[in-house]
């Protein structure tokens, strides 16, 4: 019986060079022997070890996608960006028919590319959002970090009101993409407040304000 | 697992790009529902990418010496300390500054040599192959490893033409 890997011929599998995983330092191929081994093996050149855990994925055939087929009765529903083209689905963020070629699969959803496009720029579709500001750390640090450091303790003038505006200006704004309380603000609240009546006591005090 | 949230995999480690970015920039591991997510945090800001467990072709595991050359470097420090601690008469010897020394170099080295051997982790996909720097230490590597490679076969078991 001929030996498989993830039940694909080995013959086959070592046909499709260029698939086998290479060492990360020296680019060399790895041997099939090596391959989802459990213990660490030495690289054949650069004698780097090793464990190499490999998945079906890397033995896939690429999909090659359809162009769209053209649209043959009359009254047929088309895709809205080429009118000839048969519609096969509609987009999940517009509802516009779409044909083969411009429907985009992602996570089995399917968008048009210009919702795609919509919802990576404007943060709509949470699986394609690459990055997010964290004004919650910014705010604590910005009421926080000049008290820490006592020599700068005179920032806060300016850095408490800096902290307050943007802990309610950002309040309602996406924090981190992982589980994260908003602690961070209302402490950042809290403490800004704080700073901003001992300003203003200590300017009322130094403009005579008690002894009046 | 609800969408949209993740478990923890890893704490967040330094990921080395240049010399400023080993400062701020650290990286974390987190377990979706059909993803791997890797986020990098400089603390006011964060750059997220997603890993689907169906598009993960390889991951390759390669020892490093990074937990040599921490050795030597504590090592080192660790016997200069031993010389001067030595060469001091008995009533110097209780300083506290020796004590505070002793935990600051005999701690790392202690962690460095318990925590196994270090390594470097490699995700592979069609397109890329991707650092993870979060797994820098053979075991734990391993340890991720074993818990998301049975999510990784499901998500691809039927996909092999």
């Amino acid at each position: 019986m001929a030996e498989t890997i993830f039940g694909l011929d080995s013959a086959a599998v070592r046909d499709q060079g260029s698939l086998q995983p290479t060492c990360p330092k020296c680019h060399a191929l790895i041997p099939e022997d090596v391959i989802n081994k459990v213990e660490l093996t030495p690289c054949t050149q650069c004698r780097s070890a090793l464990q190499v855990e490999v998945f079906p994925a890397l033995f896939r055939r690429p999909v090659i996608e359809g162009s769209g087929d053209i649209a043959l009765v009359d009254g047929e529903a088309t895709c809205f960006y080429h009118s000839s083209k048969k519609a096969v689905l509609p987009c999940h963020g517009c509802g516009r028919f779409l044909c083969a070629l411009c429907d985009c699969d992602l996570n089995g959803e399917h968008f048009c590319p210009s919702c795609l496009e919509t919802g990576k720029t404007k943060g709509r579709i949470k699986n394609l959002e690459r990055h997010r500001t964290l004004y919650d750390t910014i705010a604590l640090h910005l009421a926080v970090l000049p008290l820490a450091v006592l020599i700068f303790w005179f920032a806060t003038f300016i850095t408490a009101p800096m902290a307050l505006f943007i802990a309610i200006r950002y309040w309602n704004a996406p924090r981190s993409i992982i589980p994260r309380t908003k602690i961070r603000y209302i402490v950042a609240i809290v403490i800004a407040a704080l700073e901003i009546v001992a300003w203003a006591i200590g300017i009322y005090a130094l403009s005579g304000g008690f002894r009046a | 697992m609800p969408e949209g949230e993740y478990q923890r995999l890893t704490r967040p480690r330094v990921r080395h790009k240049n010399i400023l970015s080993s400062v701020s920039t650290r990286s974390s591991l987190w377990l979706g529902k059909d993803h791997l997510l890797s986020i990098d945090s400089n603390r006011y800001s964060e750059e997220y990418k997603r890993f689907y467990f169906r598009d993960i072709q390889a991951i390759t595991i390669r020892t490093t010496k990074r937990r040599a050359t921490w050795n030597l470097v504590f090592g080192l420090l660790f016997i200069i300390w031993l010389g001067t601690f030595v060469s001091v008469d008995a009533v110097q010897r209780t300083n506290p500054f020796f004590a505070l020394w002793f935990v600051f170099l005999g701690v790392p080295l202690l962690l460095n040599n318990t925590m196994g051997p270090t390594c470097a982790t490699y995700l592979r996909t069609a397109v890329q192959i991707e650092v993870l720097p979060s797994l820098n230490r053979v075991r734990r590597a391993r340890r991720i490893l074993d818990r998301i490679r049975p999510a990784i076969m499901a998500a691809q078991e039927q996909q092999v033409p």
